[in-house]
């Protein structure tokens, strides 16, 4: 009788174990870091992974801020033409930039920074800046001059980089990372208008994303797509930017001219595995138009798109329509 | 013996349940506990919530010259009684505390922060027995205000899901049913 209680309570304690173990939470962590708000969401057994992912975001941000004295980028920029040393995860997304620059034929340029500093998208406020400034400003944007050379960067002085069409990307891929090494099988991780999945949701049903109504309210989705586990990200004229006497002025500059680029696109989403390739796509198949945006989308294996013109219709890539729901 | 036997096999099976109890992960399952200095004290709302108002330099709920209004307090426990079938999560960017969907009607509450210089950050939220919306706001941008409005039936497939979000007033507002927000609290 004894032994029969022993091996009772031997099961007991393994079953306890388990089930203790697999007791899953849908948590969300919230972050305001590089001027957009992170959302964490996971099934997880607590809060802690999520609070430390965010830290991690805290770091990124001190590294690849643009404003943010010291950061990588930072030093970049204020060097005065001489080298700056810098960390692997700087100099990782500084190649990335540079490939789709050369993908796309310098639609997606880093050094941007001369221009969008002129330019005021956020305070709500309708005032173009000087047409003169911005022609000079225009000279300075060539990421053919940024030397790149082990771990360091070495910029012309005058000229400068703003990560902001490809941080958030890189950030969510190694969130994803971590979170991934921590032992996290279902969450779906929004950093702006990056979107990152891991897995789908432990009931098995895949995650919904939807991609913005051009012409409604922020958060009224024309579209929704599937994430299974990879990137889903979306530019579009309808984020950062201002009306002013009918006109659309918009964050998604021209590296040549230094104004928003008027074309018949309102967004363009992109489906991919890295969030980072994603984010900068998005604007460079944006900045490219509907035909030359997605014959680069089409030159890629394992990128997907969908554009949404100004008159609503939308287009799909080769293999997009896959990753649509609605 | 054999009652013997089962009183064991008893007492066994309740130092297994007890067992899920005592390996509840350390960590912050208590989200809002962590914040709130006062949760978990007492199930008392008011109580609670203004304390976590006092805390985040929010306002105590106005009360009209009669003194029987005031705005509804932030819950911070749930308690059985509670008709509420959905909450709003606030959070600055710490988790505040719930504002429950009313199960009848509508109402609206404001949100009040102080910065350091003393300018005073607003943000009036609507809620009715199906979701949320922002109404009003003094941020910069106000897209907030353009985020439309959050429902039970939207909240899986939004743009930003089931929330809304104020950037310049680092506040951000989430629909949650009454189950995930037990299950966040730990209760």
């Amino acid at each position: 009788m004894k032994k029969l209680l022993v091996i009772i309570l031997a099961v007991l304690l393994v079953c306890g174990g388990c089930s203790a173990e697999k007791e899953l939470t849908k948590l969300t962590e919230v972050g305001f870091y590089l001027d957009t708000v992170i959302t964490l969401t996971a099934y997880v057994e607590d809060s802690k992974v999520l609070k430390d992912a965010l830290e991690e975001c805290g770091r990124y941000e001190r590294m690849l801020s643009r404003t943010v004295e010291g950061s990588d980028v930072w030093r970049i920029n204020h060097a005065n033409g001489e080298a700056v040393e810098v960390f692997d995860d700087t100099m990782e997304i500084l190649l990335c930039a540079r490939k789709i620059s050369e993908l796309s034929g310098g639609a997606f340029d880093v050094t941007i920074a001369p221009v969008s500093t002129l330019w005021d998208f956020t305070s709500g406020t309708a005032v173009l800046p000087d047409a003169e400034e911005i022609a000079r400003a225009a000279e300075l944007v060539d990421q053919t001059r940024m030397e790149l050379d082990g771990n360091t960067v070495r910029l012309p002085a005058g000229m400068m980089i703003d990560l902001g069409g490809i941080a958030k990307g890189y950030i969510a891929d190694r969130v994803k990372a971590y979170l991934e090494d921590c032992g996290v099988k279902h969450a779906i991780l929004s950093f702006g208008g990056n979107i990152v999945g891991i897995g789908v949701k432990p009931d098995g049903k895949e995650w919904k994303v939807g991609i913005q109504d051009i012409d409604k309210k922020t958060g009224e989705y024309m579209l929704v797509a599937r994430n299974t586990g990879g990137s889903t990200v979306t530019s579009g004229i309808y984020e950062r930017g201002f009306d002013l006497d009918g006109v659309r002025y918009h964050h998604l500059l021209s590296a040549e001219t230094g104004w928003p680029v008027q074309n018949e696109l309102a967004s363009v989403t992109i489906f991919s595995e890295s969030s980072m390739e994603g984010d900068a796509l998005s604007t460079a198949a944006f900045v490219l138009g509907t035909e030359e945006g997605l014959k680069l989308i089409e030159s890629l294996d394992g990128i997907e798109a969908v554009l949404i013109a100004r008159d609503r219709s939308v287009l799909y890539s080769s293999g997009a329509e896959a990753y649509m729901i609605k | 013996m054999k009652k013997t036997a089962c009183i064991i096999l008893t007492l066994i099976l309740l130092a297994a349940a007890g067992l899920y109890t005592v390996t509840t992960p350390a960590g912050g399952r208590t989200t809002l506990a962590e914040n709130t200095p006062a949760a978990g004290e007492t199930a008392e709302h008011n109580h609670n919530a203004e304390t976590a108002a006092a805390e985040t330099g929010t306002e105590e709920p106005a009360r009209t010259e009669s003194g029987e209004t005031k705005e509804q307090p932030f819950l911070v426990q749930i308690t059985d009684d509670d008709p509420a079938i959905a909450y709003v999560l606030v959070r600055m960017p710490n988790p505040i505390g719930l504002l429950p969907l009313p199960t009848e009607g509508e109402y609206t509450r404001t949100i009040r922060q102080t910065k350091d210089d003393g300018t005073e950050q607003i943000n009036v939220l609507h809620l009715t027995t199906n979701g949320f919306w922002m109404e009003n706001a003094n941020c910069e941008g106000q897209d907030c205000v353009n985020m439309g409005e959050v429902t039970l039936e939207n909240r899986e497939e939004r743009v930003l899901w089931n929330m809304i979000i104020c950037l310049p007033h680092q506040l951000s507002l989430e629909l949650i049913t009454r189950e995930e927000a037990l299950q966040m609290l730990g209760q």
